[in-house]
């Protein structure tokens, strides 16, 4: 349980522990219920013809308004989107957990060092511990928010709205929406996790660390681009 | 050196939950970007397109009504005349020829009146004699008879001279008539736009454009005005007085002001269309030279100069409803948020459209970007573009106080 708290103030020695005893379950936990909550609660919590509206437009397409009534009426309504969405979240932060830490082994593999799947694992988990404080933010901000609000607009620690406010059909939009700053945290910490437990150098711990997500973010930078 | 990091790690979090806050507050709800325009009464001017020929107002076509050789022309083409001034002269030997001729049957007539009137002297003679005779059985019945009918036809005779004369005189009048249309003047004052006939040439009376059939035209110059047809769609929309811009084809780029004038009762029929003839009063300013003839395109002004509430035409958005009924709404700035407010809309120009109900002046209206118009949702933050000016490159035609009285509800 220290482990919580000393992931944000000494990491070095968290992982230092988890080298013997990979834990993930608590952190994973965390995270994923707690992006489960917060997507219960902006559900509960937002205007549902808004949001219906707000989804047709954001999708792009330019649809007549009988078009757009037949596409409501099929749409699930926003408080059965949270019963869905809930867990989706839980879920969806499970397997990317999962994946990541496939990712870490296999990475393990190939440096030569001795990375179990539960070590893996471990590493995921507990480097997304800032991940849980941008989502405390997005639930604080729901709690705060007016009806009528969208879910990208309550997560005050991605580029998009923090720094930036960009139209929904921007061609950079979905990266800045979907970058949040605690990434470079975590990236730090999966860095500092996989250089104490192989023994590397910066370089490669950071180079193992961000290739995931550079190969994601740089695939919606292309699409940006392009 | 561990109470330093503690803290510093403390303080890191913090800033997490905190900062997003706070540069969230610094920055406001600033929303999306949008340019206003203020609701205010304008002068919509909704037009309708025609065209035509400018014409000289007083234009007159001079034709002979004889058939005679040109004998002399007074005139060259450019000269300026006026009412009355001899023109042109046919030849008038042949109609000096009729009037003589006119003449000594007249006088046939007089000479013809004189003897009547002493044979009918004799008759009355006759008569009285006879009378008395008869009276005293000198003679008999029916020669009487005979004498009295003979005085009757000597009075119907000298009667029928005397109807003779007028005519002779009705013909002779009728061939100076014809002798004083030799001689060709001028209706108006103006000046000698055309002059198709030469001296020696035949002049012929005829309508068509034959040779001989035209012999000038004559033009007051200082007057001119345009001759449109305006399609009988728009017509019913056209009215005497209203304001029209001619565009004349040598001055494209110069609108010449004009009034609407007359209005043909009767369309002209031009191909599978029928139009009616505008006359538009054009006043002409200076330096420019404008000539019978020359085509042009007119809009022709529809307002009646009364001021309506208006927002520009982009602001309106159209929706087709399930029922295919299309409503029209705006979106407002209320407090930083937008607001959908349905409308009705009335007239509309190039640049505004009237709303007859869901405004009221002052109100500040969404005008664009059209992306942002056809993406924004009631209750959207919404904050004014910062080169959001509509209002000063609007204020051509509307009034400083803008005094349009509400319009809503």
């Amino acid at each position: 349980m220290s482990h919580l708290v000393d992931i944000f103030l000494q990491p070095g020695k968290v992982f230092v522990d988890l080298k013997e005893k990979p834990t993930f379950w608590l952190p994973l936990l965390l995270v994923s219920l707690a992006s489960g909550v917060m997507v219960l609660l902006y559900y509960s919590t937002v205007d549902p013809e808004w949001f219906a509206n707000h989804m047709l437009l954001a999708s792009g397409k330019d649809l007549t308004a009988a078009e757009m009534e037949q596409v409501r009426a099929s749409m699930p309504g926003a408080r059965a989107m949270g019963y869905i969405g809930a867990p989706s979240a839980v879920i969806v932060t499970v397997v990317v957990s999962l994946l990541y830490a496939l990712y870490f082994m296999l990475a393990g593999k190939i440096a030569g060092a001795a990375t179990s799947f539960r070590h893996g694992l471990s590493l995921v988990s507990w480097s997304s511990m800032p991940v849980l404080l941008g989502v405390v933010v997005a639930i604080i901000g729901i709690a705060m928010m007016e009806p009528q609000t969208g879910l990208e607009s309550l997560m005050l620690t991605n580029v998009d709205p923090l720094l930036v406010q960009l139209p929904a059909d921007h061609p950079w939009s979905s990266l800045a929406k979907g970058f949040s700053l605690l990434n470079i945290w975590s990236w730090f910490l999966l860095a500092l996790g996989w250089r104490t437990w192989t023994r590397s150098g910066w370089l490669q711990a950071v180079i193992v660390a961000v290739l995931p997500s550079a190969v994601i973010y740089g695939v919606m930078a292309m699409f940006a681009l392009l | 050196m561990k109470f330093n990091r503690k803290w510093l790690a403390g303080g890191l979090i913090l800033a997490v939950l905190v900062v997003p806050f706070v540069v969230k507050q610094a920055k406001g709800d600033a929303g999306v970007e949008v340019d206003i325009a203020e609701a205010v009464a304008r002068d919509i001017r909704p037009t309708i397109l025609a065209s035509g020929v400018l014409a000289y107002r007083d234009e007159v076509k001079l034709t002979a009504e004889l058939v005679a050789q040109v004998s002399m022309i007074a005139v060259e083409e450019g000269s300026m005349v006026e009412a009355g001034e001899l023109l042109l002269k046919l030849d008038p030997e042949t109609y000096l020829n009729a009037i003589e001729r006119e003449q000594a049957t007249r006088r046939q007539s007089v000479i013809s009146i004189e003897r009547q009137r002493v044979a009918l002297a004799l008759r009355k003679k006759q008569f009285e004699r006879s009378e008395q005779l008869v009276k005293l059985e000198l003679i008999d019945q029916d020669s009487f008879d005979q004498v009295r009918n003979q005085l009757r036809i000597a009075q119907v005779e000298l009667k029928s001279s005397e109807e003779e004369l007028l005519r002779a005189d009705a013909v002779l009048s009728e061939a100076r008539e014809q002798l004083e249309k030799t001689e060709v003047r001028s209706p108006i004052a103006g000046q000698v736009v055309s002059l198709p006939i030469k001296v020696g040439e035949t002049a012929i009376p005829s309508t068509s454009s034959l040779a001989g059939a035209q012999l000038m035209t004559i033009a007051d110059t200082t007057a001119i005005q345009a001759e449109l047809q305006v399609d009988e769609a728009d017509i019913a929309k056209v009215a005497a007085g209203q304001q029209v811009d001619i565009y004349a084809a040598a001055y494209p780029e110069t609108a010449l002001e004009g009034v609407v004038e007359m209005i043909a009762l009767a369309p002209t029929i031009e191909g599978q269309g029928r139009a009616y003839k505008v006359t538009v009063d054009i006043e002409v300013p200076d330096g420019i030279e404008l000539r019978s003839g020359m085509s042009a395109r007119a809009d022709i002004f529809l307002s009646d100069g009364t001021k309506k509430l208006a927002v520009p035409v982009e602001a309106i958005v159209s929706d087709t409803g399930e029922d295919k009924k299309v409503t029209r709404h705006v979106w407002l700035q209320r407090d930083g948020k937008a607001k959908k407010v349905e409308v009705e809309t009335g007239a509309s120009d190039d640049r505004w459209e009237e709303v007859t109900k869901g405004l009221e002046a002052g109100d500040q209206v969404i005008v664009g970007p059209a992306r942002t118009l056809r993406t924004l949702q009631d209750g959207d933050a919404v904050t004014r573009a910062e080169d959001s000016d509509r209002e000063d490159t609007a204020s051509d035609n509307d009034d400083e106080d803008g005094d349009g009285e509400s319009a809503s509800q």
